[in-house]
């Protein structure tokens, strides 16, 4: 088998996986334009006999989903800007500066990647609830509801995040310890360092961390789901619990609904694909 | 174009704090604020908690109510639970799920009834079954409004055309077993293609639980807080649904999958569902109305069925007790009972109100007898470790590996030897 055919070979398994993985996201498709009566038809058809764009009017005017998409956003929105500020400058100054204690610093930030979520929620949610001065608070952080139901409740435990950090790191690492010397010699202080030179140069880490981060933000439910409390404060994740009952799924609601939380993710990911690429690539980070 | 990008930066960022700050603070307003939780259900129960919420609110001017809609799934309720009531900020009213009243009772975490209901005007309205459900260890703890209790269900249709009279649906096992043998239809290969009775494969302790109590079970000693489900009563009525299993009269299904029983998607004769199931199969075949009818409460050694129950609770360290029982009142009233029997066909619980909500539909006659003959989830705190072990051995019978008895000794003996180890004995 010559070079060509092996390329061609590779291909054509590489294009069966792919449609092998885009077989539920058709099936979520195709099953918001359906009707609950085909849904639950006892011969499966792949194409809708009747289409029922409907659906997704139902599911939208069922909740106020303006609203947990407006909330979506902006805490996506502010959760990734913030991150990016503080997991870059963190992973620069780990990978390029040298100070007392960096190493052991970068150590107990890794531990962060150790604990897993459910660990730290509660604590996390006490503090929150205990912030002097919030929701009703005193100075004793007492009395009051803290940030418990507000954005900043649902902002702050994502902006940190040691996985970041360390993406950052990595990829500041792989730079030559010339450009360093040569950004010392022009006068610069290792805050324009950062700003002017690595900065600028980390379009594919930044693409990464920005897919990673809006993802995991977007299609966060467990925190959502405790910290909130009023209507006002849903999210869109939370929000998709208002189809299914304890027994039933009003399944074409559903996925009409989920189709629509899906899209923002799909073109953040296609806008980004190229350096999202080639920044897990640069960064040695394996899927 | 850098200083925009962080100009814009910065902006995104102050105004996400100053919209933070603005959390909900206590603002001047009604002199009580009670938080009230519900668990998700259908957008018709969303609706009509939102608007008796206002009408309450309309009524008592000095009250606020903060109602929160949960997720309906159980784990859901218990994240949310767990986190409100380490932070204080566990609901003053709740409607509960019947095993709440048993894993979060034992943890003392409702405030007892009793005081509350001895000086109610209504009390002597309800059925016993409204307080015999909220009760755990003797104390009254929750107070039921919204009995679910799991049907028999035929379709009249499928009847007729099995030479089986359509007015004279199964009340014994026996009719039952042979009623599901004659309904079923296979294709020549002898797979079923139209299961003659919904028996589920999985998930499914609830199901079985009903036979085992027909038969004589207690299923579990809830005086002594003691499992029971291994005695000759309870053997025989596993296997009794073994055996008809083997019959290959059904097609194998998840049963805590509502919407996907065989039933739901007219590939079943008879099967067992929840008011709620009823609804949803009738909204999805509005056609089918008069071809689906319930059967009344099967008997063996006496008449059992399996309700769940839904039931106010109010929080043990809630500081507006008083309130929260002003609200759950308002709930229980005839008004509000009224409402939810004519919109969400809930059965009613007041004894006054039994003729109406019958006349509403002569099929609620029968309703009203599985509420009646209804029994829920046993109320003890290890109830999902007794679901595991019950629902372990409900499949090993099924599918043949051991008898009805040797499945059910062997989880009991291992449901016994994980309450000793985690001292809940």
């Amino acid at each position: 088998m010559n070079e060509q055919s092996l390329n061609r070979l590779i291909s054509i398994i590489m294009l069966v996986l792919s449609l092998i993985i885009l077989v539920p996201f058709l099936i979520m498709l195709v099953t918001s334009f359906k009707t609950m009566g085909e849904v639950l038809a006892p011969n499966f058809t792949f194409i809708p006999k009747q289409w029922a764009f409907f659906n997704y009017i139902e599911a939208m005017t069922t909740g106020n989903w303006g609203r947990y998409f407006f909330n979506s956003f902006f805490i996506t929105a502010v959760a990734v800007v913030v991150s990016l500020i503080i997991n870059s400058v963190a992973g620069f100054a780990f990978a390029r500066l040298e100070f007392k204690g960096r190493d052991l610093l970068f150590f107990i930030s890794l531990i962060g990647l150790m604990v897993p979520q459910q660990v730290t929620m509660i604590p996390v949610f006490l503090i929150l609830k205990h912030v002097p001065l919030a929701g009703g608070n005193d100075l004793f952080g007492q009395g009051g509801m803290g940030w418990v139901d507000s954005y900043m409740g649902l902002i702050i435990p994502y902006i940190a995040g040691s996985f970041g950090v360390f993406l950052f790191r990595q990829f500041y690492l792989n730079f030559p310890k010339s450009l360093d010397d040569a950004a010392r010699i022009d006068g610069l202080t290792s805050l324009k360092t950062y700003l002017y030179i690595y900065l600028p140069l980390s379009k594919p880490v930044l693409a990464t961390l920005i897919v990673l981060k809006t993802t995991s933000t977007w299609n966060e439910y467990t925190w959502p789901l405790i910290i909130t409390v009023s209507d006002k404060m849903k999210t869109v994740q939370l929000a998709l619990t208002l189809f299914r009952d304890e027994t039933n799924v009003q399944w074409t609601l559903m996925m009409a609904a989920t189709t629509l939380i899906v899209l923002p993710l799909l073109i953040i990911f296609l806008t980004l694909q190229k350096y999202f690429v080639e920044g897990i690539v640069t960064t040695g980070i394996k899927g | 174009m850098k200083r925009i990008l962080i100009g814009l930066t910065c902006l995104v960022i102050l105004v996400g704090m100053a919209v933070g700050f603005n959390a909900p603070a206590e603002s001047k307003g009604p002199a009580v604020k009670l938080s009230f939780w519900v668990p998700g259900e259908s957008n018709n129960w969303v609706e009509y908690w939102r608007g008796a919420v206002k009408e309450f609110e309309a009524a008592n001017p000095d009250i606020q109510v903060e109602l929160t809609v949960t997720p309906s799934n159980g784990q859901d309720i218990e994240t949310k639970l767990n986190a409100a009531k380490l932070s204080g900020t566990y609901p003053d009213v709740f409607a509960a799920y019947l095993m709440f009243i048993g894993s979060r009772g034992a943890r003392n975490e409702f405030a007892g009834l009793e005081g509350y209901v001895k000086k109610w005007d209504g009390k002597n309205d309800l059925f016993d079954s409204v307080y015999e459900m909220g009760k755990y260890k003797g104390k009254l703890i929750g107070l039921g409004f919204c009995p679910s209790p799991t049907m028999l269900v035929y379709r009249k249709d499928y009847f007729q055309e099995a030479g089986l009279d359509p007015n004279k649906p199964p009340t014994t096992w026996e009719e039952l077993a042979n009623y599901a043998v004659k309904l079923t239809k296979k294709d020549e290969n002898g797979n079923v293609i139209r299961a003659g009775f919904d028996l589920p494969m999985v998930d499914a302790f609830t199901f079985p639980e009903q036979f085992m109590r027909q038969n004589g079970s207690v299923v579990i000693d809830e005086k002594r807080q003691k499992p029971r489900f291994n005695d000759r009563a309870a053997a025989e009525a596993i296997q009794f649904l073994a055996d008809l299993y083997a019959k290959k009269v059904s097609i194998p299904f998840d049963f805590q999958k509502g919407d996907t029983f065989p039933f739901m998607s007219s590939r079943a004769a008879m099967s067992f569902l929840t008011p709620n199931q009823i609804a949803k199969f009738m909204e999805s075949n509005p056609a089918l109305k008069d071809k689906m009818a319930i059967a009344p409460v099967l008997k063996r050694k006496v008449k059992k069925a399996f309700a769940g129950y839904r039931l106010f609770v109010i929080g043990k360290e809630s500081k507006h007790k008083n309130e929260a029982w002003k609200l759950i009142q308002f709930f229980m009233s005839k008004e509000q009972m009224k409402k939810r029997m004519i919109d969400l066909a809930t059965p009613v619980v007041r004894k006054s109100m039994t003729q109406d909500f019958i006349k509403l539909d002569p099929a609620n006659k029968t309703v009203l007898e599985y509420v009646e003959f209804g029994k829920g989830k046993a109320v003890v705190p290890w109830i999902s470790l007794y679901i595991k072990y019950a629902e372990q051995a409900y499949e090993v019978a099924l599918n043949r590996k051991m008898t009805a008895q040797q499945a059910l000794n062997e989880a009991q003996k291992a449901l016994e030897d994980e309450l000793k180890k985690f001292n809940l004995q």
